[in-house]
């Protein structure tokens, strides 16, 4: 990660790759770069399959200054030596990134938000955070490198209009809109915690306003804060929403209590495998697996071997911590537990399990730093 | 020059077949693709530089329908030319 791979370095991984000897593979590569500068130098483009096309463009002659002297000189035009990487290549290098796209945002979420986001701060912790929040990981997910420690910023372009816009948009028409008998149906925080609601008085109510929204977001127009008039209905809302809110987190601590339990039992405090030394293909939980690391497997391979999928080496990793100083350089010999599947909760078919997977390796890229 | 034409001249020039030498072009290839998507640069001397570049993600948004994408991070292969090269080629 951010290493400079030299020359007799590469000599080695092509001579590896091949099993030809380091000399053989000096002397291709000496000669395959040769035979390219010539080539580039005759004035013809030379294209590699799988790699990309080395070509010239023309550059412009432009006014600049001596750096020495300061007064003006030209630049004449000149032929630029330019390398435009093959699609395939260019799909393997972006593999950490493979899997994501490009999301639309919803339009509840606020440049705030973002920005809270961006600083860590997690969102409430509701049932229905999840889909926010998985945008804001693909920015935590494995990340191979940083390359500056404020990585993650979220940038925002542009500037949306302010979000008391639709409050105050619909505090005027309450009337056209079918009022739900639970009392926090037209919540001015619904904008921001709408979606995010999943409890059962709430859940019509946001379906009525969310398909309100994409008609309220056309009306750009300004409006000025509520009157004061209707400053103690906000609070009687408000206070409605936050009891509703306290309601929902307590059901979700309880379900997410319950479902705690199984893995706290399995575990145990796993400790010398260096005794347990065969790699062992376990049949029962208990049964300590264990696998060795050596120059061809190493522990993205080990993963895809023990879980389905190379993302949870993280969690060897984390099993293992004391035992291995660089993840990217296991020193071959090492012995490594393998832990169960489900302390971890590693299952190769949930994109989740996966997204966690890499966001951990992302966390732990950074912690490194 | 096309892929072919390489091969063939480095063949001739190392005295190999072209089978051998196509594997060690593939092999380079290879190797390129999984060490920059590791961040790793690869510096040839005198002819230059493969550097994996990365992109953050950021939010942009559609300034005719306000919509806002949020586009995930990405690493670019980017080839910087070495002095000696740039020099010969002028």
């Amino acid at each position: 990660m951010n290493n400079k791979i030299t020359f007799p370095e590469l000599v080695q991984l092509v001579a590896d790759a091949t099993s030809t000897t380091p000399r053989m593979s000096e002397l291709f590569l000496k000669e395959l770069f040769a035979t390219i500068s010539q080539s580039l130098i005759d004035g013809e483009e030379v294209t590699i399959k799988n790699l990309g096309k080395f070509a010239f463009t023309q550059v412009a002659a432009r006014k600049s200054v001596d750096v020495n002297t300061g007064e003006r000189i030209e630049i004449p035009g000149h032929r630029k030596l330019t390398f435009t990487p093959d699609k395939t290549l260019a799909e393997a290098v972006n593999m950490p990134f493979a899997a994501f796209e490009p999301t639309e945002l919803s339009q509840e979420l606020t440049d705030e938000m973002l920005q809270d986001i961006d600083q860590g701060n997690e969102p409430t912790p509701l049932v229905g955070t999840e889909p926010i929040v998985q945008t804001t990981q693909p920015a935590e997910a494995e990340e191979p490198a940083t390359e500056s420690t404020d990585e993650v910023a979220i940038e925002t372009v542009a500037e949306l209009p302010p979000v008391s816009l639709p409050v105050a948009d619909r505090e005027p028409t309450p009337d056209s809109e079918p009022i739900v008998a639970s009392e926090p149906e037209v919540n001015p925080q619904d904008t921001v915690q709408a979606p995010l609601m999943q409890t059962g008085t709430v859940e019509t109510a946001t379906d009525t306003t969310q398909a309100e929204q994409p008609t309220r977001d056309t009306e750009l127009i300004e409006h000025d804060a509520p009157s004061s008039t209707r400053r103690p209905f906000l609070l009687g809302l408000l206070t409605g929403i936050l009891a509703t809110l306290a309601i929902g987190g307590i059901v979700w601590a309880i379900m997410s209590g319950g479902s705690s339990q199984p893995t706290a039992t399995s575990t145990p405090p796993v400790t010398d495998t260096v005794t347990t030394t065969a790699p062992v293909a376990t049949e029962s939980v208990k049964q300590q697996v264990t696998d060795t690391c050596t120059a061809s497997m190493y522990l993205t391979k080990m993963a895809k071997k023990h879980y389905g999928k190379s993302d949870f080496w993280v969690y060897i990793y984390e099993e293992n911590i004391d035992k291995i100083a660089d993840p990217n350089n296991v020193p071959p010999g090492t012995i490594v537990i393998i832990p169960s599947r489900e302390k971890y909760n590693i299952n190769p078919d949930d994109n989740g399990s996966i997204d966690r997977a890499r966001q951990r390796a992302f966390e732990l890229m950074y912690k490194r730093q | 020059m096309d892929n072919k034409k390489l091969i063939d001249k480095v063949a001739r020039k190392l005295g190999r077949n072209k089978g051998d030498v196509s594997k060690l072009l593939e092999a380079f290839t290879s190797i390129v693709a999984t060490r920059c998507s590791e961040m790793d640069s690869i510096v040839v001397p005198g002819f230059g530089s493969f550097e994996p570049r990365k992109r953050n993600e950021r939010v942009i948004a559609n300034p005719s329908n306000g919509k806002r994408t949020l586009f995930p991070p990405k690493i670019t292969l980017h080839f910087k030319v070495s002095a000696v090269l740039k020099n010969k080629l002028k």
